[in-house]
């Protein structure tokens, strides 16, 4: 098979997929009970490395642009820079790449050894769909969550711009607070929250296909581990291209 | 399940050809909404020439009085047998329509393209071109446009340092006139920090407007014809006794022109012009006796000159009379000296006067006179008597003289 045929197969069995969980959704019976324990494994379970994530990041932004902004005599504004790149770009983002390695991985390795070992094939056979019953609550439950895990690495990333702040430059807290506010917009929280949206989507999708589309025995489980991971990670850089245009389109973002 | 992989025909991807093209389509409107990715916009392409590119790169914007349409495509180098207004070449790509409008309605031939800067701070220059005007025809592609080139920070900054150190050259002795001014010195100073000035300036401003007003007066005095003024404005008396005189001066011109009377013939006759001019040949010879008179003047002054310098330098007794101080410190002394004399002397006539002392009684005391005066009338008395008695004794001597022998 030709990559170009290959490629366009991938992309159609996502749609699909996608489709079939969505759709699935809206009927009988429905898997609150798998919703839930994802959404536990998913946002709970990665809460702490994600908000490390965000603490060091908001904390080391603010090392190396300190300085340069103490330069330009403006180092009163440095919580605006790291409010808003933390919330604008580096928040959704860095979770999401930190939840595709996380969650992404558990996904396909699951599903993947589920396939292998004819777990799903035994399900089909009992009349119940994997579809409903495996994908769409995992995409769900990372389409609630991967918000909330952003909003948590954004906090935790300018407490840590805070903490680096007042501490190894000697800018009281307050100060810094003040010009973070100055540099939040309403604009800039929606399009922080839109964007975890779209991201948990295809980090689910691509996961959830990589694992149901595993061929090949436990080797083939870990290359498709691998290639879900990576996959989902360079599909959320490159939508977060588009998606930052259309919401500074749509939402007219201005330039601070 | 997927179908077997050989038999997998594109016919079995409609799905995903159908989402791969949404996908792009989306990534395309995504990128155009903000209108700075327009693959399909036609475009032309403009040149503009300058002395020196100055900060103009690739990419920078080029803007029609100010409004962006388009981008510089390629900054090059000409020729060096190019003029020196003309060493580069920008050539721009512009959009070839502005709001529907093809954009050779707004840029003729007549508009010019300006290098200017984007910012004070930076160097990074733009090129702005100007709407042409109804008299210029359309621009066609690869057009090259008038250029001027405006004034750089560079240039802006270099001018500025240059008049800061003139500035500061001046502010030196401005700094130290003020500061005299401010203590008082100099005229300035008197004039900022000394009333009086200010004073007379009121008062003759006063006097000034009391001389208007007195002015005002006389003017009207005049306008209504009273006063001498007035009548020579007013009356017409003068100008017609002027008018007659003036006549009168004419018909003695007349005369004299005619050469009646002793002005007229001393106008027409030659007799007095020839006795003039043997008498000016005579002046002539006296001149010349007067000459060897100079001469002798001449040595004298000569003479004279000698003795003045003796005198500067101090010779003889007149030298030291004018050079020796001595002389001088004598005199001031001996005037000091007569100076108090004189007040002394002034103390005692006003002691004097005031009939004190001796003198003083002498002079004012009536009856020292009185008795002297009786004195001298008792003397005269005896005199007279002695006199007569002389007179007497001569006459009679016997009756004085008389022997008496008398013998025992």
């Amino acid at each position: 098979m030709n990559p170009l045929k290959k490629f366009l197969f991938e992309l159609q069995e996502i749609t699909t997929l996608i489709v079939h969980a969505f759709i699935g959704l809206f009927k009988k019976p429905y898997y609150l009970v798998d919703l839930v324990k994802q959404m536990d494994i998913i946002g709970v379970g990665s809460l702490p490395i994600v908000l490390l994530t965000g603490f060091f990041t908001g904390g080391v932004l603010i090392l190396q642009t300190f300085p340069t902004l103490a330069y330009y005599g403006i180092q009163n504004e440095a919580g605006r820079s790291v409010s808003t790149s933390l919330i604008r770009e580096l928040g959704p983002v860095l979770s999401a790449l930190m939840v595709s390695g996380r969650i992404g991985s558990a996904i396909s390795a699951e599903l993947g050894s589920m396939v292998v070992s004819q777990q799903i094939d035994a399900m089909r056979a009992l009349g119940t769909d994997p579809n409903r019953k495996l994908v769409a609550p995992r995409i769900l439950a990372l389409v609630l969550m991967l918000p909330f895990l952003t909003v948590a690495a954004d906090i935790f990333g300018i407490i840590g711009g805070g903490i680096v702040a007042s501490g190894l430059f000697n800018q009281s807290f307050d100060t810094f607070l003040t010009s973070v506010r100055n540099g939040i917009t309403i604009e800039d929280i929606i399009g922080g929250l839109i964007k975890p949206l779209f991201f948990g989507l295809i980090i689910g999708s691509i996961s959830c296909h990589k694992g149901l589309s595993t061929t090949g025995g436990t080797v083939g489980v870990g290359r498709s581990t691998t290639s879900a991971v990576v996959l989902s990670s360079i599909v959320v850089i490159i939508f977060d291209f588009f998606l930052s245009k259309a919401i500074q389109t749509i939402l007219d973002v201005k330039p601070i | 399940m997927p179908p077997t992989e050989r038999k997998l025909g594109f016919s079995q991807l409609r799905v995903g050809i159908f989402v791969l093209f949404g996908l792009a389509v989306l990534a395309f409107l995504i990128l155009n909404a903000t209108g700075d990715f327009n693959p399909f916009e036609k475009t032309m392409s403009l040149k503009a020439r300058f002395a020196s590119a100055d900060g103009l790169r690739e990419g920078a914007d080029v803007q029609l009085a100010g409004v962006h349409i388009g981008k510089v495509d390629a900054v090059r180098l000409l020729p060096p047998d190019s003029p020196d207004d003309a060493k580069i070449e920008a050539i721009m790509t512009i959009n070839q329509t502005l709001d529907g409008k093809p954009i050779t309605d707004r840029i003729r031939t007549d508009s010019t393209a300006q290098l200017v800067a984007t910012s004070i701070l930076a160097n990074d220059k733009m090129i702005n071109i100007t709407p042409g005007t109804a008299k210029g025809s359309a621009v066609t592609e690869n057009n090259v446009l008038d250029s001027t080139s405006a004034m750089s920070i560079n240039q802006l900054t270099q001018t500025g340092n240059e008049l800061l150190q003139q500035i500061n050259k001046l502010a030196i002795p401005t700094n130290e006139i003020l500061n005299k001014a401010n203590q008082g010195e100099g005229t300035l100073g008197r004039v900022i920090n000394d009333e009086s000035l200010y004073k007379n300036l009121d008062s003759a401003v006063a006097e000034t407007r009391t001389t208007v007003v007195k002015l005002q007066t006389t003017l009207d005095k005049v306008n209504s014809g009273s006063g001498s003024a007035g009548k020579l404005l007013n009356d017409p008396e003068l100008y017609n006794s002027l008018n007659r005189t003036v006549e009168q001066l004419e018909s003695i011109s007349k005369d004299l022109r005619a050469g009646r009377g002793s002005a007229g013939k001393f106008l027409t006759n030659d007799e007095l012009y020839n006795e003039t001019r043997a008498a000016v040949r005579d002046l002539r010879e006296s001149v010349n006796n007067i000459k060897p008179a100079l001469e002798q003047i001449n040595r004298i002054a000569a003479d004279v000159n000698s003795i003045t310098t003796d005198l500067n330098e101090g010779k003889g007794t007149a030298g030291k009379l004018l050079k020796d101080e001595q002389l001088y410190n004598d005199a001031r002394d001996s005037l000091a000296k007569f100076n108090s004399t004189a007040a002394k002397l002034d103390v005692l006539i006003s002691d004097t006067q005031s009939g004190k002392g001796t003198i003083g009684k002498l002079l004012t005391d009536e009856t020292l006179y009185n008795n002297l005066n009786q004195t001298t009338s008792n003397i005269n008395q005896i005199t007279t008597e002695g006199t007569k008695l002389i007179y007497d004794f001569r006459q009679n001597p016997k009756k004085y003289l008389t022997i008496k022998f008398e013998l025992f």
